[in-house]
Order: C-alpha cells, then structure tokens, then sequence
C-alpha cells in the first residue's frame, strides 16, 4: 500500500495532521515500578514503553563476566522485551531476535560511555525495557525511556540522552529533488519512508546515536540529520519538564 | 522475594486474626480497584487493572483462523501470561516462566470452561464465521507489570475487562464457495461486534493464614499463607472453576465455607468491576 502523501502537498500535514516539524504527544511517568531502583513510563505518540533499572549491583553471573568484572567500571546490561501483543500482528519474539539484539547493543553502548560507570567498580547496571505497543520510533522511545529511569534510579550522568526519528518525504525511488525533512515518523510513515535515528547527549548537539536502515539520497541527509537534532532538543526540553516535575513531587511529600 | 522479620509475621498474623489487615482492610474487603481500558492501540481489545500496588495488562487479539476438526462449531480462546522483569527483578530470563504457566493454566480453567468449551465464560459459537472453515481465535495476552500479591484475581479482572473492550470486526463472506473450497472473506473495518461479557465469571482468591482466611492478599500476606483458594464465580453465583494452591490441606468443611463466603464477596466484586469497567469505556469515549 503505497502511502499518500496527497494530503501532504496540498496542505502541509501528515497522515496524522502533524506539520513537518512536529513531535508526536510525548508524556511520560517516572517511578512507575515500585520493584525497580529506578523506573518510567514512556508514550510517544502511540508507540508505549515501560523501563526500569536495577543497580549498580554485583553481578548476577557469579564470576562468569571474567575479565569484564575485574575492570574498574560498571558494565551496563540491556535486555528488551517486546510483548506479544505489541505489533500490528501477533507474533511471539524469541529471545536473542536479530533486530531486538541490536537495539539492545546500540542502547548499552550509548550508555555505557554516558553514564559514570567509573564510580560503580565490579557492579552491573541492570536496564530491562518493555514494549507494550509499537508504532514507530521504537528505538528513540526506548532510548529516552532509559536516559528518564537511569535518572530515577540516581545514577549519575554527563547529560540526558534524548533521541528521535527523522525522515523525508518521498521514497529513495522516488528520486525527489524537493523532498522535504520530516520529524518523528509514526509506523506508517516508517514503512514507506527513508528514516534516521538520532540521538544526541542533551542538548548540545553531540550525537551519541545514529542508526538508519532505509536508503536515501545523500543530498537528503544532512536536512534530515539537522531536523533530527533540533527534534532531540525538543525531547530534551520535554523530559527535562517530566524530571523537575517529578522532582518538585518527591521534595514537597519530604517536606 | 520478601523478607520478613519475626515482629513483622507476628503483626500480619495478629492483624488478620482481629479482623484489621497491616492497611486497615478488614479480612474480606478488596484493595481498591482500578480499570483502564483501550490503552493498547494495536490489539482489539485491551485493560489495566491495578489493585493496590498490583497491576497487570491484558489485551485481546483476534485473528481468522480454522475450528478444529473436533469441534467445528466453535471457536478458539487461548490465555498466555508473561511476567515481566520489570516486574520482579528475578523474572528475567527463564525465571518468570513456572509463575506465568501456571498463572495461565488457572486461568484457562477459570474461564473457560471444559475441553468441550462447555461453560465457557465467552460463548464459543460466537466465534463461528463459516463452520467447518473460518472461525476467530482469540488470543488473550496478560501481563504483570508490578505485583503486589492476588495476581490471579488481577489478571481475571483485567481479561474481563479486556473482553468488554473489545470489537471484533464483521466478516462477510463472499457467497458461491461451494465444497472444499477455503471460502473468500471480506473484513469489515467499520462494523465491530462486541462481546456479552456478563456471563464471564470473576476469580476470587481466599488466602488462608492462621486459622482465618483473606481476600485480597499482598506479597507480604502471600508469603504467610498455608493455602489459598481461587474460585471462579459467575453473575448467578455458580462455580466456574476452583484452583487449590499451597501444601498445607484443608479440612472439606472450611473448602465448603470458602464457597459460600467466595459466593457473597464475589457479588461486590462484580458489581465493582462492572461500575468501573463502564466508567473506564466512557473515559476513554471522552478522550
């Protein structure tokens, strides 16, 4: 079904009635899980994720990490859990998935070189996420949904990780000279639509993360990379709200 | 998974033993119940329950399959649980998975009756679109995000609702296929029908510690328990199923008052859940 972009030359909105450069409602809780040392509850947009931290702790693999254990710093595990029922159709992932394996990969090394492990010798950080329904942006939900639990769980770090997807409105076949950059893909979008990954450490305009997986023309790259990283100031800006928000709530039931 | 101190056993044991719960509950009163239902975009039905600090999903998909040969008037229910890490730190990995089989086990037998699908919460034959050829399964897919005790309850709760929630598109069926033929469907996007949910009966679960017994139970309290009764209880007040856990045996008198005192709490747990699973449909017609 190829998508319809009618809509989007006549008016300037998407499929959803968003403009180009627009998030999808972003929301999310933190300290959701009364289990976990630190938790949170991420929507963006229909795509819907839980996460929680355990640790630093030692490490459950009783001597196994070997020569990683030895080290000074605190190794960072990530496990993602797709539930069943989250896709379009239900399937049952197996553990060890190709895809959800290197999302987990591409979560613990930013992390891993974000967070100060230094201080939390021979211990692991624990992340575990779940995903309770998917509809594009998996891998920056899941990603922003870690930086807000990490922080929950008081473990320190240089700056928040906030990513989000960009995209561009036309096909790589397509071959449009005037495509235009978009913000945030929904599901649909992602499946028609050359789309990027980018995560940046705050602010600042220092990507961490970068991953894409379609094809596109290189002309086209360095608009979606820039609305990408204007995108993840926006994030920023939005879970840092979440955080003081939270805050306040913690200090004023102290008081 | 929970550590208790003597003085903290002491205190539950003291407290169900006069009536007044560590939370101020009395012995047959619920935590209060909450019931969200829709949140789950992709699945055709779907409903959070959170009981106190328990709080589970559950979400409905249906998918046109083929009736067995056995039974080729009736349609397909199945129920899986997943316990989440995010849960339990020790259900990572393998280690949810004895809880999650015999979660779904009980729950199976709860509410959906015999092999035969007699009794069945759900009427089966509504499942039907061609016998013989075409029917709906239904998968019903839990999840324990946080627990806090009474899990099987929770998790009945949350199906109900789920079920209450949930549209199954109309199929018609292209006329003409005759014989052998896999007839020729057409899904309807607009047209939904939804289930009768008032016969789907509610699980209650009686906790005996001591020598007094208790609806509702936190992990704190599970972790006191002798043995623990659930059973299952439709709108009429008859036993759907009944599930026994925990070593320790039961004298056949007190199974007989459990019954009848799971019979009465049952009656408020219905009426509950139904008042908040209409009000969580009109929250979510409003949004």
């Amino acid at each position: 079904m190829p998508l319809d972009n009618s809509s989007y030359s006549l008016a300037l909105l998407r499929l959803d009635g968003r403009r180009w450069n627009e998030l999808r409602r972003l929301s999310a809780q933190i300290s959701t899980q009364a289990a976990a040392d630190g938790s949170s509850y991420l929507e963006m947009g229909n795509t819907k994720i839980i996460c929680t931290v355990d640790g630093p702790a030692e490490g459950r693999r009783g001597g196994a990490g070997g020569s990683e254990a030895q080290s000074g710093e605190a190794q960072v595990e990530v496990n993602i859990n797709i539930a069943g029922f989250s896709g379009v159709e239900r399937k049952k992932r197996t553990r060890g998935d190709k895809r959800t394996t290197e999302m987990q990969l591409v979560i613990k090394e930013a992390f891993a070189s974000n967070l100060f492990t230094r201080l939390y010798p021979h211990s692991t950080i624990y992340i575990s996420l779940h995903v309770l329904n998917q509809d594009g942006s998996l891998l920056a939900a899941c990603l922003n949904a870690t930086t807000l639990a990490l922080i929950d769980a008081g473990i320190p770090m240089s700056d928040y990780i906030v990513a989000c997807t960009a995209g561009s409105t036309s096909s790589y076949s397509a071959n449009d000279e005037n495509a235009d950059p978009l913000l945030d893909l929904n599901g649909l979008e992602e499946q028609e639509l050359p789309f990027l990954t980018v995560g940046t450490v705050g602010a600042t305009e220092e990507v961490c993360v970068l991953a894409m997986e379609t094809r596109v023309q290189i002309q086209r790259l360095e608009g979606m990379l820039a609305v990408g990283i204007d995108g993840c100031k926006q994030v920023k800006r939005i879970l840092d709200g979440v955080v003081r928000a939270h805050g306040k709530e913690v200090l004023k039931k102290t008081l | 998974m929970v550590g208790l101190s003597l003085g903290e056993k002491h205190f539950i044991q003291g407290g169900i033993a006069q009536d007044l719960r560590s939370d101020g509950r009395k012995r047959l009163t619920y935590r209060p119940i909450c019931v969200e239902t829709g949140f789950i975009p992709q699945a055709n039905g779907s409903a959070r329950v959170r009981m106190g600090a328990t709080n589970v999903i559950s979400t409905v998909k249906a998918e046109l399959g083929k009736p067995s040969s056995l039974q080729p008037d009736k349609g397909k229910v199945t129920i899986y649980v997943d316990c989440s890490p995010t849960a339990e730190p020790v259900f990572e990995g393998r280690g949810g998975d004895e809880l999650s089989m015999e979660l779904s086990v009980a729950l199976q037998r709860c509410l959906l009756g015999g092999k035969s699908g007699a009794g069945a919460g759900i009427d089966l034959s509504s499942l039907i679109v061609v016998e013989g050829k075409i029917c709906w399964d239904l998968y019903i897919d839990c999840l324990v995000v946080s627990s806090d005790g009474n899990l099987l309850d929770a998790l009945g709760a949350a199906i109900k609702a789920a079920l209450s929630n949930t549209g199954i598109p109309r199929v018609n069926v292209a006329v003409g296929a005759s014989g052998d033929q896999q007839p020729e469907v057409d899904i309807s996007d607009e047209e939904f029908m939804q289930f009768d949910t008032s016969d789907i009966p509610v699980i209650v679960t009686l906790t005996k510690a001591g020598r007094h017994y208790i609806v509702d139970a936190t992990s704190e309290e599970e972790s006191q328990m002798n043995s623990a009764v659930s059973i299952s209880v439709n709108r009429k007040g008859h036993i759907c199923g009944l599930t026994k856990r925990g070593g320790a045996g039961l004298d056949p008198s007190i199974i007989l008052d459990m019954i009848s005192v799971a019979k009465h709490v049952s009656e408020q747990l219905i009426n509950k859940l139904d008042s908040e699973i209409a009000a969580a449909e009109a929250d979510e017609d409003e949004s």
